[in-house]
């Protein structure tokens, strides 16, 4: 059993399957994306108990019993969330392949209560590539919504 | 890159790991975290027969004073890393990124001892004892000189399971200490680092990072450095040795303050 | 909306009860193999028997490519056989199983026919070179290197095929749509009118996805052999063994200046390592030819001869990646600029001044029509903007503090929107050259706009939509735009050679007139093509730069871009594109290289060994300024925008660094400047002269 975006699946899989694929392949979340596979580029981040962790490097099977929360999930009662709201408005996406996962991560500093700055966030941004690049669109938006908090 | 087939195992106690360990020994992979683990098998370079996942075993994840439990995350000893060693607060946020150390474990760390990581230094450098447990030989203790066989070699039997971590309690809160690391980006295994307490009043210097173990810095003896891709075997030394000199003046620093 | 997960890239496409495909790819760099029996969904070169992709014209060398290696290997990760399963888990555990034997081999050469491994030879040559550098004052001499580096774009490559009767549909993440098309086409023996290329969303291309693939023609035939759908989603090991790499190239520089610091006389030797094929459609000329056509661009040398070589190799095969060509060009031309400006001792800026063109238009001794420009005002802006003056006294300040400091300018200009005469000038055939844009009114009078451009990323429709609402005067959101789709997209070259704002935007515009001047008439339709000539956009960049004294890595500290793109349409667009591309062009000299060991086994397979630039290398402070000069040969006077970032960064990001070390005696030459190579320049700088 684990909970998605807020529903409860019970799916049977093959252990080598990663959460990841699971959220692809198995229930159709296809938000989430591929882009390493091995921990590296951060576009497959989502929020696992609330903790933002690589979809690659997590089997489904360990998040048996756990709650995941993907992009298609963030939104609340359809509307998009303000980090979503911000992304837009900075147009802190090109390709946007990269964006689910820089969402995840954004959201989770966020709920963290730590303070974010200038000074820090891209260090903290590091675990997620955007190779188009925006990362200075991307760092202004995750600080507009930290500012307004 | 999808893992080969394996099967796969989640014991809910202790004595049920070390019962899966003992029957299927060097077949099975231990899963803690999975960090490191799970890249290796995607890329198919592991493909272990058996995966004991030992995340649900509640007996890993206590912490009893200095005695921490294998499976503990980094991002736990972060946000709650009170009592320990203060170096071990300054070295956390260099370990990958803050989604590695969300899974990532101090076991798991010592257990795949890659040369490059933080944890296998501060190891040295506080001289933890590592806690290992198997059903043939019961429970004991390693002095982390003896659990350091080489790179990527920790001295773990295959139906062994390493526990807990225990940590020396002269460095208590406010004692000052020294870390620096040189690293392309943030989250990159570091090029060079160096980690320093004061252990009577003396200071214990380690280097990490430089192709083979953590070293302890002492007089007379050169640090032994090799070359890769991302840095040359020179270039590992000069550095390894400007960061002694900023650790050092660190805790230097630390104390006075 | 993709800030919401809702975008379809080719992973993305429904696609239960397909068949996922693996390739079998060669661990060796040059071997002779043979395929023991295959058994189920396992197909080798012998089983599809497809058409080789054929490269050959002016100065290259006729090779072919098998789409699957035929009895012999030329590179690490170089596809022997494709298997097919019910997903993708299964499919690798089968491609693993697949027996090839495979047999080691040096030959002296890596393709037959080509005893000497030179893949492409090309030169040029204008004015009294010789002569020139007999007379100068001053004779300068320097080899630099590129490094090779990819793409790398997030999404990596994708194929979706599924035959509905005498058709193929194939979904690929491309930038090149039509010649997907047309040589899918070709290969299976159909007509193009019986292959529809679809390209949903694309995450990302770089130049990457400008090539049409091996793999593309593999999975196509077997969607259309087996008559069940077939996909392949590439996988990062695979992007970085086997997609394409770039920018591997030697600049070997001669260079005659007076005593005023006139450049009077370039003699230039270029050689870059194209891989084991020469790549479709760019061929093998593309890197060292580019270059060749841009060195010293922006300056007005009276004689200038360059030589041109592409040299295979057992690596994977070399093509576009943003700036392909440019970069090097730009690197080296604006290293020489600064080693002589030291030398003569004359400022930076200074220097440049007296040696830019002035005139517009113009034709540069390298052959090129410069379109316009104002070169001397780039630099008048940069240094102002910039506050020059007071960096430098700051610069004085910190390396007093013994900090290293550096202050880095790059001047460059590109070219944007190859057409078809320029094309065939340097003997590339297989791109026709052209872009087109159709505009249809529906009959509720909102309007659909169809071009042969196929996003990657960069916004296109927004841009479009805003065209529109000022030739139609209608509400951009009644726009709706379809960019890659051979069936309703008329046929055009792509998006590459930032050729968007160039012939793009000239073809749609006229389109939209036209449509404007009949009254916006619902039913109406309207298709035009245009064959652009090359516009040269132009810019002025300028970084300041601090190295480690303990490790030695260099960190961005401020950034300053003045861009002359002509008239600018969506500045918003505009900016994303000089700001990413400053950042990509940052990474390509301080950290991307792809590595290979001596005997040709790749080193650089991760991304824990590949790096590419993260939110932490991006410039901490970067501004962005432009200038607009028309471009006369273009309907808006716009120029291309999406390599000027990139281009400018090798510049002004390596001239920086090179410029932080100078005062240890350093001269930098060789990309990238890892940590580990500026530690050996400042010791090798510090132990005796260089060169």
């Amino acid at each position: 059993m684990i909970r998605v975006n807020g529903g409860d699946h019970e799916v049977t899989v093959e252990p080598r399957v990663t959460l990841a694929d699971f959220l692809r392949d198995h229930l159709r979340l296809t938000g989430t994306h591929l882009g390493c596979e091995h921990g590296v580029c951060g576009a497959c981040t989502v929020l696992l108990d609330g903790q933002a962790v690589r979809a690659c490097l997590v089997f489904a099977v360990q998040a048996d019993g756990q709650e995941v929360t993907t992009v298609e999930g963030m939104a609340l009662s359809g509307l998009p969330t303000p980090l979503q709201e911000a992304f837009r408005r900075h147009q802190a996406y090109q390709c946007g392949f990269c964006t689910p996962g820089f969402l995840a991560t954004g959201e989770a500093l966020l709920r963290s209560g730590r303070p974010l700055t200038r000074q820090n966030l891209p260090q903290l941004l590091a675990g997620n590539i955007c190779r188009c690049t925006g990362y200075s669109r991307i760092i202004r938006a995750i600080l507009e919504v930290a500012g307004s908090r | 890159m999808k893992s080969a087939p394996f099967l796969y195992h989640r014991p809910t106690s202790l004595g049920e790991a070390l019962d899966l360990l003992a029957e299927h020994g060097d077949e099975a992979k231990v899963l803690a975290g999975g960090q490191s683990l799970i890249p290796l098998m995607a890329m198919r370079l592991a493909q272990p027969a058996v995966l004991v996942d030992i995340g649900r075993i509640p007996e890993l994840r206590r912490r009893e004073g200095l005695t921490v439990g294998a499976t503990v995350t980094n991002a736990e000893l972060e946000g709650e890393g009170g009592g320990l060693p203060p170096v071990i607060a300054a070295a956390l946020p260099h370990i990958g990124h803050f989604q590695i150390r969300n899974r990532g474990t101090l076991g798991g760390s010592l257990a795949h001892l890659d040369p490059a990581g933080e944890w296998p230094a501060l190891a040295l450098l506080l001289q933890v004892r590592l806690t290992l447990v198997s059903r043939r030989g019961g429970e004991r203790q390693l002095a982390v000189e003896e659990f350091m066989r080489g790179p990527l070699q920790p001295a773990i039997e295959p139906d062994e399971l390493l526990t807990a971590i225990t940590f020396p309690a002269d460095q208590p809160a406010g004692s000052p200490f020294g870390f620096a690391e040189v690293a392309r980006r943030p989250g990159d295994f570091a090029l060079a680092g160096a980690a320093c307490i004061l252990r009577g009043g003396q200071p214990r210097v380690v280097v990490f990072a430089t192709g083979g173990l953590p070293q302890l810095v002492e007089a007379g003896r050169p640090i032994e450095a090799t070359g890769d891709l991302h840095a040359s075997a020179a270039y590992r030394r000069a550095t390894s040795v400007d960061l002694v000199a900023r650790v050092l003046a660190q805790a230097g620093a630390g104390a006075t303050a | 909306m993709k800030v919401r997960g809702e975008a379809t890239y080719v992973a993305d496409i429904e696609f239960a009860g397909g068949l996922e495909a693996a390739f079998v790819r060669s661990p060796h760099a040059s071997a002779t193999f043979t395929l023991g029996d295959l058994r189920g969904r396992v197909f080798g070169a012998a089983q599809l028997n497809l058409l080789p992709i054929s490269i050959g014209g002016p100065g290259l060398a006729a090779t072919e490519w098998p789409p699957l290696a035929v009895d012999r290997v030329r590179y690490v990760g170089e596809a022997v056989a494709v298997v097919l399963a019910e997903d993708r888990y299964r499919a690798e555990d089968l491609a693993e199983s697949v027996a090839v034997d495979y047999v080691p081999v040096e030959t002296a050469s890596i393709h037959e026919g080509c005893p000497d491994d030179v893949l492409f030879r090309g030169g040029h040559s204008s004015g009294e070179v010789d002569a020139e550098l007999a007379r100068a004052a001053h004779v300068y001499e320097r080899t630099f290197r590129t490094a090779r580096q990819t793409a790398l774009p997030l999404e990596n490559r994708g194929v979706l095929a599924r035959r509905s009767g005498e058709r193929l549909e194939v979904w690929t993440s491309t930038q090149v749509p039509h010649l997907a098309r047309d040589l899918i086409a070709r290969t299976l023996d159909l007509a193009p009118s019986q292959v529809r290329v679809i390209t949903p969303d694309v995450g990302g291309g770089f130049g990457l996805k400008a090539h049409v693939f091996p793999e593309e023609l593999v999975i196509a035939a077997l969607a259309w052999r087996l008559g069940e759908p077939v996909r392949w989603l590439e996988d990062r090991r695979e992007n970085l063994l086997a997609s394409a790499h770039a920018h591997d190239e030697v600049i070997r520089l001669k260079v005659g200046v007076a005593a005023d610091g006139q450049v009077r006389a370039v003699d230039a030797h270029l050689t870059a390592d194209v891989g084991a094929y020469s790549i479709f459609p760019f061929s093998a000329s593309l890197e060292p030819m580019t270059t060749g056509q841009t060195l010293f661009g922006p300056y007005a040398v009276p004689a200038y001869r360059f030589s041109a070589l592409g040299i295979a190799s057992h690596k994977c095969p070399a093509g576009a990646y943003r700036g392909v060509g440019m970069n090097a060009a730009a690197y080296a031309t604006e290293r020489m600029i600064d080693i002589i400006a030291g030398d003569l001792g004359l400022d930076v800026f200074e220097l440049r001044r007296r040696n830019v063109v002035t005139e517009f238009p113009s034709r540069t001794m390298a052959g090129r029509e410069l379109d316009s420009g104002d070169y001397r005002r780039l630099l008048t802006e940069l240094a102002e903007r910039a506050g020059y003056g007071r960096l430098r006294e700051e610069q004085a300040r910190a390396r007093a503090e013994g900090r290293l400091v550096g202050i880095g300018v790059g001047l460059f200009n590109e070219h944007s929107g190859t057409g078809s005469t320029e094309y065939r000038a340097r003997g590339v055939t297989a791109i026709p050259g052209n872009d087109s844009a159709r505009v249809r009114v529906a009959a509720d009078g909102s309007i659909d706009i169809f071009t042969s451009s196929a996003d990657a990323g960069q916004g296109h429709a927004r841009t479009y939509r805003l065209l529109a609402a000022r030739e139609l005067g209608v509400d951009p959101a009644r726009v709706r735009v379809t960019e890659g789709d051979t069936d309703s997209c008329p046929p055009g070259s792509g998006t590459f050679v930032s050729r968007g704002p160039v012939g793009g935007f000239s073809s749609l515009v006229i389109a939209l007139r036209q449509v404007a001047e009949r009254d916006i008439a619902p039913g109406l339709e309207v298709t035009h093509s245009v064959d652009p000539h090359q516009v040269f956009p132009s810019g002025a960049h300028l970084a300041v730069v601090e190295v480690d004294r303990v490790g030695f890595v260099p960190r961005i500290l401020r950034y300053i871009a003045v861009e002359d793109c002509g008239v600018v349409v969506d500045h918003d667009g505009v900016a994303g594109q000089v700001e990413g591309g400053i950042c990509m062009g940052a990474g390509g000299v301080l950290l991307e290289q792809i590595a290979y060991g001596p005997d040709g086994q790749p080193l650089t397979t991760t991304l824990l060994d590949y790096l590419v630039p993260l939110a932490s290398d991006a410039p901490a402070e970067l501004e962005l300024h432009h200038i607009e000069s028309p471009s006369p040969r273009t309907v808006l006077g716009s120029k291309g925008v999406g390599e000027g970032g990139t281009i400018g960064a090798f510049a002004a990001v390596a001239n920086a660094v090179a410029d932080a070390l100078a005062p240890l005696g350093v001269t930098l030459t060789d990309l990238p400047y890892a940590p580990s190579a500026l530690y050996q320049a400042v010791v090798d700088g510090a132990s005796g002269p260089l060169e």
